[in-house]
């Protein structure tokens, strides 16, 4: 009965418009006001303070930061430069550089839109001037910065960890399988579909533009390379690895290519503060509610009430993914993971569902939430870029979103692809 | 004379969180390092943990400054200008409460929290690092105020805060690639 109240509470408010953040806030409010009066508000001030100081957390900002200053100074041009360079002569070969770009590149700082909005505005514009219909530059970009979301450093997983209380690092490993997987299907998708209406080689291999390029994007390749060599190794922590990542982008960014001047500097990094804010408030608002959710033991009531109906996880998964299916189409993929998984976690834990495993299920949920309107923010930024229209993009992202779906289930059901790389963490 | 105002707000807001950011950045990357020197520093989580409280409050007020908190605004940019606008109002009005709530009950909980301190820095009492919720939450209905006459007329015109975004996004992402374009000219 409170959760109900509270979902028709939560609802109500987001759709009148209040920020996501202070909706959630509000509920804990008016939650603690109706069971335990007034005098519980002084919980409420002290759970939003603690709610904001988790450590693994403090990567957040970092990684933003980080992110932001890949996309300003220059990393992301060369990058696609140097990656056009090497497959473009392969039919579809632009298509398959988004998505490779877009994989590494996306969801590393907290702003998808920016993200998309870096990479697309450089790549959409010459796959329309190379025979690319709108709608297929638009598809190809926002579906494959959306299974980046799954592709280690993501912010969401790092949410997801501090939440589920489980290493980061595992989380990391056990999206590398799936992104992979998953890039690679799209990547076929695309040449698929270039066959289908013949689209043209980009550009000639040509050894020595493949070497310039290389040259030129070294260092951007570097990146990659330091954060998550560094944290796969065991040398650095995650949050370490975020730090030496803005270390490495400041670097990169202001001595080797010069493109950053101290104007772009401080814009980066106050787009980084408002980012950081708008994540970790929506993190410290959940905290209130969790506190009021927890006192009024709802998750237990709720991992009662579908055990007492199945114990199976496989049956639960499915109904976990239904939610999450539907959540995502009208939450930003943040705010889902926040609100979510506290309430649901103990009833994974309780039918023996591994928490990393039901991590990797979440986020690539998100990242299908991500393609499906009416809240889909990067396919929305996607068609802005490309001038294309959402629904009728939305007809030719199918396939691709049918590589998430089938990404997903595979994922869901074979729990190996995703855990097995983990087992061989110590 | 508001805008002048709401001009000189954003500024400090902009100049304290920049401050921090740098101060979360610089003390992780200190730790990292000393931690290879076999000196990790005692007081890194507590005070890491401190700043990216700051950071959270001091980047949501702005935020709320630049209107960027993530939201659903496409039902009440569909509706009717009048009831577009009416929701706003309500909608700030909830907002506003919720701020004011916060900024009462975050300040007199500070009395409690006076007698406690950081484990690490033991000078540091409760009361400094939390104030930040009363303090921000204070700037937050201020800033939500100043920036009210602006929601209300986007509201009225039917512009989504989401679109708005996405629009600007894109906007800086050409401006940039034109820049390097003349660069490197």
């Amino acid at each position: 009965m409170i959760l109900l109240l509270t979902t028709m509470a939560l609802i109500t408010l987001i759709m009148i418009n209040v920020p996501i953040a202070v909706a959630i806030g509000l509920v804990a409010v008016g939650g603690f006001l109706m069971t335990s009066g007034t005098s519980s508000l002084y919980d409420v001030a002290i759970a939003l303070y603690t709610g904001a100081t988790s450590f693994p957390l403090i990567a957040i900002p970092l990684f933003i930061l980080a992110g932001n200053l890949m996309n300003t100074s220059g990393i992301s041009v060369r990058l696609i430069n140097f990656v056009t360079a090497l497959i473009g002569f392969v039919r579809g070969g632009l298509g398959m550089v988004n998505i490779g770009v877009s994989m590494v590149f996306a969801e590393i700082s907290g702003s998808a839109v920016a993200d998309v909005a870096a990479t697309g505005t450089v790549l959409i514009p010459e796959m329309k001037k190379r025979g690319y219909s709108r709608t297929m530059a638009a598809a190809i970009t926002s579906s494959s910065a959306s299974l980046a979301i799954i592709i280690p450093p993501s912010i969401p997983m790092i949410l997801y960890g501090a939440i589920a209380e489980v290493s980061v690092l595992k989380l990391f490993v056990a999206g590398i399988v799936p992104g992979v997987l998953g890039g690679f299907l799209l990547m076929v998708v695309t040449y698929l579909l270039a066959v289908r209406y013949n689209l043209p080689r980009d550009e000639r291999f040509d050894l020595c533009n493949v070497w310039r390029t290389f040259r030129e994007a070294f260092w951007a390749l570097t990146m990659p390379v330091i954060i998550l060599g560094g944290i796969f190794s065991g040398i650095v922590t995650a949050t370490e690895g975020a730090g030496l990542a803005v270390l490495a982008a400041l670097v990169i960014g202001l001595f080797i290519y010069r493109d950053l001047d101290v104007r772009r500097l401080r814009r980066v990094m106050l787009d980084g503060i408002s980012q950081t804010g708008v994540v970790m408030f929506l993190v410290a608002t959940s905290a209130a509610l969790g506190l009021f959710l927890t006192q009024a033991q709802v998750p237990q009531q709720l991992a009662a009430q579908i055990t007492e109906f199945t114990t199976n996880p496989w049956v639960v998964l499915a109904l976990l993914n239904l939610l999450l299916f539907v959540l995502g189409m009208f939450l930003h993929g943040a705010a889902a993971i926040i609100l979510v998984v506290p309430i649901v976690l103990p009833l994974v834990r309780e039918v023996g569902i591994d928490p990393i495993h039901f991590g990797i299920i979440v986020t690539l949920n998100l990242a299908i939430g991500q393609q499906t309107p009416p809240v889909a923010s990067v396919l929305i930024t996607a068609c802005s870029i490309a001038k294309a229209g959402i629904w009728e993009t939305t007809r030719t992202n199918l396939p691709f979103i049918a590589v998430l779906a089938f990404i997903l289930l595979l994922v869901t059901y074979v729990p190996f692809v995703s855990l097995g790389l983990t087992e061989y963490l110590q | 004379m508001l805008s002048l105002i709401e001009k000189a707000l954003l500024r400090a807001v902009e100049t304290i969180g920049l401050a921090l950011l740098l101060a979360l950045t610089f003390a992780v990357i200190y730790a990292t390092t000393m931690r290879y020197f076999g000196a990790s520093p005692s007081w890194y989580d507590e005070m890491a943990s401190v700043l990216l409280a700051w950071l959270t409050y001091f980047g949501a007020t702005y935020a709320v400054f630049m209107r960027a908190h993530m939201g659903f605004g496409g039902l009440v940019t569909a509706l009717p200008r009048r009831f577009a606008v009416a929701l706003t109002l309500l909608s700030e009005g909830l907002v506003l409460t919720f701020f004011v709530l916060i900024a009462w009950f975050g300040y007199h909980v500070l009395a409690v929290a006076a007698y406690d301190s950081l484990l690490s820095l033991p000078w540091l009492t409760l009361d400094i690092v939390q104030a930040v919720i009363p303090l921000t939450a204070v700037l937050m209905i201020i800033g939500t105020l100043l920036t009210l006459p602006r929601a209300l007329r986007d509201a009225a015109a039917g512009i989504d805060a989401e679109h708005a975004e996405i629009a600007h996004a894109i906007a800086e992402a050409e401006a940039e690639i034109r820049q390097d374009k003349d660069k490197s000219r």
